[in-house]
């Protein structure tokens, strides 16, 4: 049985005219995980087979590692599949057009099957989705994971026809998406990721893949509840700014909300674990009288429609200044981290347009953001790409030259965040 | 239980207004996500193995080549020849292999209800019918099954890499029989062409 509790941290003291109220509210779910086989577990690996993966032929041998990997690591009764992504997407282990249970004999059929994989032709990502979305459909599993991989930019559809794929996909099944060498477009593929609440990295290496490919699967097969949602209610007159997750990494889920009435949106978030995330919530209120208090939020999180935990986010006004001008640490470090994310892809995307200045600035903002925060990981990724003059100042040079999966690196990292004591959770 | 908060609303919620949100001291809709469930192809009915003609009823010739059904039926009366295909080559253009100009076409008759295509096998292991070396064919790829009136259909047998007829760009849907005529050709792998032939009837 799942075990869901949520802490808030804020400072609930408003100035005389303020409006709005921010909080980090942190979830725990315990008791999340299967002790077995999650029973109604379900998990497809969609392999990119475009021509292009075998230009060094080392990548395409390495996917297929990466996915023998994947389906060792899925336990017995999970129902499995693999497609082969190209301009077309193709079942490659669907026995009958169905994913079927794992076993010690499918597994090795599935791998077999992978083997054979031959990569021709180009890269419509939408296709692999939907594919995936209807095998997915075909089975009664509520937990729904997909690891997609790919090496190139979605070149044979266009942004309309992935976008429709991704709204059919969304609430359907997740997926984290990888992206090996450097032809790959970062935002393309966070843009698919975020839409179905996963994670995105590179993979610099073809060699490290099949580490990286266990360990999603290793982590999909820890997830025992499924179809978590976050519930905000917010009193009359109130606008939520956002709501996003700011750990392990930021996934603004704003856009994402379904209203239930006029004051009550549940947002998504996928499956859970044993695992914590935090979110950051931002809610404006009508501003009342000095003394006055009332609930800006209030937070429950809800599972097979249940509600089962809640948390409250409160707004009080106050004349004191001593009060209303504390900065809570914990909502202080996540507006850090959100915005170390956005000067890292802005200044990067201003390298790119060969606007230096704007580029030295915001990575500059970057280094010091990631010093403050305590992003290790970050910062030797922002030290490829930078020399460093003074890390508490954000004095920075750009390096003349620079490896472009270093930048690529960089810009896939950006949304991953520490916590509070500069620790991954 | 409900309560009433200081500006007078009446809120189910006891602590604070589920208004307005004044202090003062829940209903769940539940969420069924839609199902939606698969639908399966229909059988295709055998036209003429030769020509393509649809058959009416039970006619012993065919009305547009005339050929003799029941004699197509004996044994024999169909074989294939296999071979790679430099233009189904080009059109895959499979990377990093390269076409194997050193090997040439074979025929093969056609016998039994069923003939399996697939890769071929280390020496000493039972194989498919029709072993094939091209890399990119899978352990059993395809089946070339003989129908009840003695024509022809091919079923991919949910193959890595898919199965094609006739040079066209759309692979067949596995596990599904697509009829197949005379001179029809079946691509599978990187570089394999099936063509179907009706031999002399002779034969």
């Amino acid at each position: 049985m799942t075990t869901f509790t949520a802490d808030v941290y804020q400072n609930e003291f408003l100035a005389l005219g303020a409006t709005d109220v921010d909080a980090v509210v942190t979830v725990s779910a315990s008791g999340a995980a299967p002790a077995e086989a999650p029973a109604g577990a379900a998990e497809i690996v969609i392999i990119d087979a475009s021509g292009s993966m075998v230009h060094p032929s080392t990548k395409l041998k390495a996917a297929k590692r990466a996915t023998a990997a994947a389906i060792d690591a899925i336990r017995d009764g999970v129902a499995f599949g693999v497609i082969r992504g190209t301009d077309l997407a193709r079942a490659v282990y669907a026995p009958d057009g169905a994913l079927v249970p794992a076993t010690d004999e499918t597994r090795a059929q599935a791998k077999a099957a992978v083997d054979d994989i031959l990569a021709s032709g180009g890269t419509a990502i939408g296709t692999w989705l939907l594919l995936a979305r209807d095998l997915f459909e075909r089975t009664d599993a509520g937990l729904r994971h997909a690891i997609l991989l790919t090496d190139g930019q979605n070149q044979h559809e266009t942004v309309e026809e992935l976008e429709s794929a991704l709204a059919a996909c969304q609430g359907v099944f997740q997926c984290d998406c990888r992206g090996v060498g450097t032809d790959w477009e970062v935002a393309e593929l966070r843009r698919v990721a975020s839409a179905l609440l996963g994670s995105v990295d590179i993979i610099a290496q073809p060699d490290d893949m099949a580490a990286d490919f266990r360990a999603m699967t290793e982590r999909s097969m820890a997830k025992g509840t499924a179809d978590v949602a976050l519930r905000l209610w917010t009193p009359q007159g109130a606008d939520v700014r956002y709501v996003k997750q700011v750990a392990p990494a930021i996934v603004d889920l704003t856009d994402r909300a379904t209203p239930l009435d006029a004051r009550i949106a549940d947002y998504p978030t996928g499956a859970w674990g044993d695992e914590e995330r935090d979110y950051h919530v931002s809610i404006r209120v009508v501003a009342r009288e000095a003394g006055d208090e009332v609930l800006a939020g209030r937070l429950s999180l809800v599972v097979d429609g249940q509600v089962i935990t809640q948390a409250l986010v409160r707004a009080v006004w106050t004349d004191d200044p001593e009060l209303s001008t504390r900065i809570n640490p914990e909502v202080a470090h996540y507006t850090g981290q959100a915005e170390l994310a956005e000067v890292i892809q802005e200044g990067l995307e201003a390298r790119r347009s060969g606007d230096e200045a704007t580029a030295t600035f915001k990575l500059g903002r970057a280094v010091q953001l990631a010093t403050e925060g305590g992003n290790e990981g970050t910062l030797q990724l922002l030290d490829r790409v930078l020399e460093v003059d003074d890390p508490a100042t954000g004095t920075v040079r750009l390096k003349r030259h620079v490896e472009e999966v270093d930048e690529m690196s960089l810009d896939t990292r950006s949304t991953k965040t520490v916590r509070i004591h500069g620790t991954s959770p | 239980m409900t309560a009433t908060c200081p500006a007078g609303h009446v809120s189910t919620t006891t602590d604070y207004c589920d208004q307005c949100g004044a202090r003062i001291g829940s209903a769940e809709p539940a969420h069924v996500p839609p199902d939606t469930s698969a639908t399966s192809p229909s059988p295709v009915s055998a036209p003429c193995p030769r020509c393509g003609v649809p058959r009416t009823g039970r006619d012993r010739y065919c009305e547009s080549c005339g050929l003799d059904f029941t004699a197509t039926a004996s044994a024999s009366a169909w074989a294939v020849t296999v071979g790679p295909d430099r233009e189904y080559f080009t059109r895959t253009a499979a990377e990093g292999l390269d076409f194997p100009y050193d090997e040439s076409a074979r025929t093969i008759a056609l016998d039994g209800a069923r003939v399996r295509i697939g890769r071929r096998r280390p020496p000493g292991e039972d194989g498919p019918e029709i072993e094939l070396g091209d890399p990119a064919v899978s352990r059993l790829h395809a089946t070339l099954v003989n129908a009840a009136d003695g024509s022809w259909a091919v079923v991919d047998e949910g193959s890595s890499n898919g199965t094609t007829i006739n040079a066209q760009a759309d692979p067949i849907a596995p596990h599904v029989e697509v009829p197949l005529s005379e001179g029809d050709r079946v691509h599978v792998g990187a570089w394999t062409t099936i063509t179907l032939a009706l031999r002399s009837r002779a034969a």
